[in-house]
């Protein structure tokens, strides 16, 4: 295809992600560069007829509004947002390393910083969720392979549902079932005996039923990527293994695996991004207390009273500046064998 | 050692049936080689031999085992596929170790074996290549020593020329061949070119709708082939199938008059006669027709004529020359007609 033609044919999707993806991460890096605005004060006096004169200390509402419409992005603030106790925490990092009672003390102290708690989860989830969601989907579309076409319709759909549902309703039902009156919950009590038994008061049960949500809405993508791909393996190679002896498992170990493995880059690489950018069950179990995660604390600098711009943008940053770095190895190892390819 | 027997052994899914009542008994070292067109059943019944296809009825023994619900890989043989089912990601050496990898032959032996193996396919060159960056007969030749680095009892090779060129299959075949003498294994072969299948086979089966229409040596079905469909897919060309009358040992047909043939057999009939029996007449001769085409082979001519509305091809030598339109004559010796049943297509058997 000529250059010009492959170029008018993109055009159309390049303007929409330069407008709707592009701009709107310039505009966020720019907004996170700056801060609100300090409050103006001012100096009143106010006399009554019999009291006397008394002087306050007033907002200056007026000039505050003249100062909004001047700057609507707030006071420029450089790297302020990225290096104060809300996000990288700089100066709080420094001091810990100089003055702490050994490693778990600078853990714990560090763990209590909102940015690495945050971060702290969302790498856990990351790499807890995604490879086990992928050997299940694995697992699972090589069990679907087997099953006679009669039942295949019906169990597809259902190995689906996970994925269909809303992620937010999925992440509450599932969350008023682990209620200590909910099915699990209550079951749970029943099996260990224990009435006070509560997933949600302890951080490591809810650590670990968020991430038991996650591989369970994560899994069917990876089954659907699986079972796809498992209908190209060659039936000549799987019949020729059958034939030099080797068992079931190790016609999936050598043939199939080897087979199926550049679709496992690429459904690692985005189940990485879309699980780096754990939100919603949080939001449904309610478990902020516990575990929240970078887009949680963008959610939340947003959500509150005081819309806290630049620190969201900030966090938005570090988040991108996350995801790059976690697609890195991934990407670097694609392009040397692109370049290898062609060579 | 192992003698192959099949029972009445048949394949149907539902209504279709793949392979009727196959009866056959395979010896040890021979080189059996199934013959027939696309769709006549020939890769089934290796399938179930193999035991990659169940068997709807019917018993297979290998040797003394009776191997009908044996899996594949415990029924000691090995095969070669059309599309060579190597495995892409391991290199040739790794493609030939790998079954006595996952046999668990002590790994000790392995190295020797594979060595032993590539040097009787003269592959010993590419062992750390991957099958990707080998050609089609390199890749061939893999599959055969992944076949025989284990020294199975039997070998099965589905078409394992069929996506080579014309060139590379005339060579390969010859290593086939020698490979089968050298190890001297039963080889069960299957092809739909019949020219691999005379010059390979001790024993030829011909097959046709999931029937055997002739079993025999090559020599027996080229020389009295038992039907019309044997007849017409042995040989190149194929043997000439003339329809007419034949009465007191003549047989009559439009354009063709041939006699002292036999006198026992009256009645409509097929005669059979191949395009190098026909030999050049001056006058009175048993074929008398305008030339439809003629072809220049190179080591011989061919030239096609219509006689009772059917297409003859005679082979001629290299230096005749004619015109389309030229009026032929041809004979035909007498022993070199064949007979068959009009109606069933069967031979018809006469004395000589």
């Amino acid at each position: 295809m000529p250059h010009k033609t492959f170029f008018a044919f993109i055009l159309p999707s390049l303007i929409a992600m330069v407008l709707f993806i592009a701009l709107p991460i310039v505009s966020v890096v720019v907004q996170s560069f700056h801060v609100e605005h300090g409050r103006i004060l001012v100096q009143v006096e106010s006399c009554q007829p019999f009291g006397g004169c008394t002087t306050e200390t007033r907002v200056d509402t007026a000039a505050m509004a003249e100062l909004r419409e001047e700057q609507p992005m707030g006071r420029f603030n450089g790297f302020g947002t990225y290096l104060n106790r809300g996000h990288l925490a700089v100066d709080e990092i420094g001091a810990i390393l100089a003055n702490n009672n050994g490693i778990g003390d600078i853990v714990t102290r560090i763990y209590n910083l909102p940015l690495y708690k945050a971060l702290a989860f969302t790498l856990v989830f990351c790499f807890v969720v995604t490879p086990i969601a992928m050997a299940l989907g694995f697992v699972i579309a090589l069990a679907v392979n087997t099953v006679p076409k009669m039942v295949k319709g019906p169990v597809i759909f259902f190995s689906l549902l996970p994925m269909i549902i809303t992620p937010l309703i999925g992440s509450l039902i599932l969350y008023w079932m682990i209620q200590p009156n909910g099915i699990i919950g209550a079951n749970l009590r029943v099996l260990f005996d224990d009435p006070t038994l509560s997933l949600r008061q302890s951080p490591l049960l809810t650590w670990l039923s968020l991430l038991f949500y996650g591989v369970w809405t994560n899994a069917p993508f990876s089954f659907v990527v699986f079972y796809a791909g498992l209908q190209t393996v060659p039936a000549d190679t799987l019949e020729s293994a059958m034939i030099d002896g080797a068992s079931r498992w190790e016609r999936i170990r050598y043939v199939v695996i080897p087979h199926l493995a550049p679709l496992a880059t690429f459904v690692a690489l985005v189940q990485l991004m879309d699980n780096f950018r754990v939100f919603e069950p949080i939001v449904g179990f309610s478990a902020e207390a516990n575990a929240t995660s970078l887009s949680w604390l963008i959610f939340n600098d947003l959500s509150g009273d005081a819309q806290l711009f630049g620190s969201a943008g900030a966090t938005s940053v570090i988040t991108i500046i996350g995801v790059i770095i976690l697609l890195s190895p991934v990407l670097v190892r694609t392009w040397r064998e692109f370049n290898h390819k062609v060579v | 050692m192992a003698q192959i027997r099949l029972k009445n052994v048949s394949k149907r899914w539902n209504n279709f049936i793949g392979v009727d009542n196959f009866n056959l008994d395979i010896a040890d070292q021979e080189f059996l080689v199934l013959l027939g067109p696309s769709g006549c059943g020939k890769t089934t019944t290796m399938r179930m031999i193999a035991g990659l296809e169940d068997i709807t009825e019917g018993e297979i023994w290998i040797g003394d085992r009776l191997v009908n619900k044996l899996e594949p890989k415990d029924r000691d043989i090995s095969m070669v596929f059309q599309s060579y089912g190597l495995y892409p990601n391991m290199t040739v050496y790794e493609n030939i170790r790998f079954p006595l990898k996952v046999r668990k032959v002590p790994a000790g032996q392995h190295h020797e074996r594979v060595m032993a193996a590539s040097k009787m396919v003269e592959l010993d060159d590419f062992l750390q290549r991957r099958p990707a960056a080998l050609s089609g007969g390199q890749r061939q030749r893999v599959a055969l020593a992944r076949a025989i680095v284990r020294e199975p009892n039997a070998f099965l090779m589905d078409e394992p020329l069929s996506n080579l060129d014309a060139k590379l299959r005339v060579s390969t075949r010859a290593q086939i061949k020698n490979l089968h003498h050298t190890l001297k294994r039963t080889t069960i072969y299957v092809t739909h070119d019949q020219i691999e299948a005379m010059t390979l086979a001790d024993r030829v089966v011909v097959m046709s709708k999931g029937l055997i229409q002739q079993v025999g040596t090559p020599m027996e079905i080229y020389d009295r082939p038992a039907n019309t469909f044997v007849a017409s897919f042995i040989g190149s060309p194929a043997m000439n199938l003339v329809h007419g009358e034949i009465h007191n040992g003549v047989f009559t047909g439009d354009h063709i008059r041939v006699d002292g043939l036999s006198t026992q057999v009256n009645g409509p009939v097929t005669l059979g006669f191949r395009a190098e029996d026909a030999v050049l007449a001056d006058s009175n001769a048993h074929i008398e027709a305008p030339i439809y085409s003629v072809e220049l082979l190179g080591e011989a001519t061919m030239i096609s004529m219509r006689v009772a509305g059917e297409l003859v091809s005679i082979k001629v030598g290299k230096d005749y020359r004619a015109e389309i339109g030229d009026v032929v004559r041809v004979n035909i010796a007498p022993s070199a007609c064949h007979l068959f049943d009009r109606s069933t297509g069967q031979r018809i058997a006469t004395a000589g």
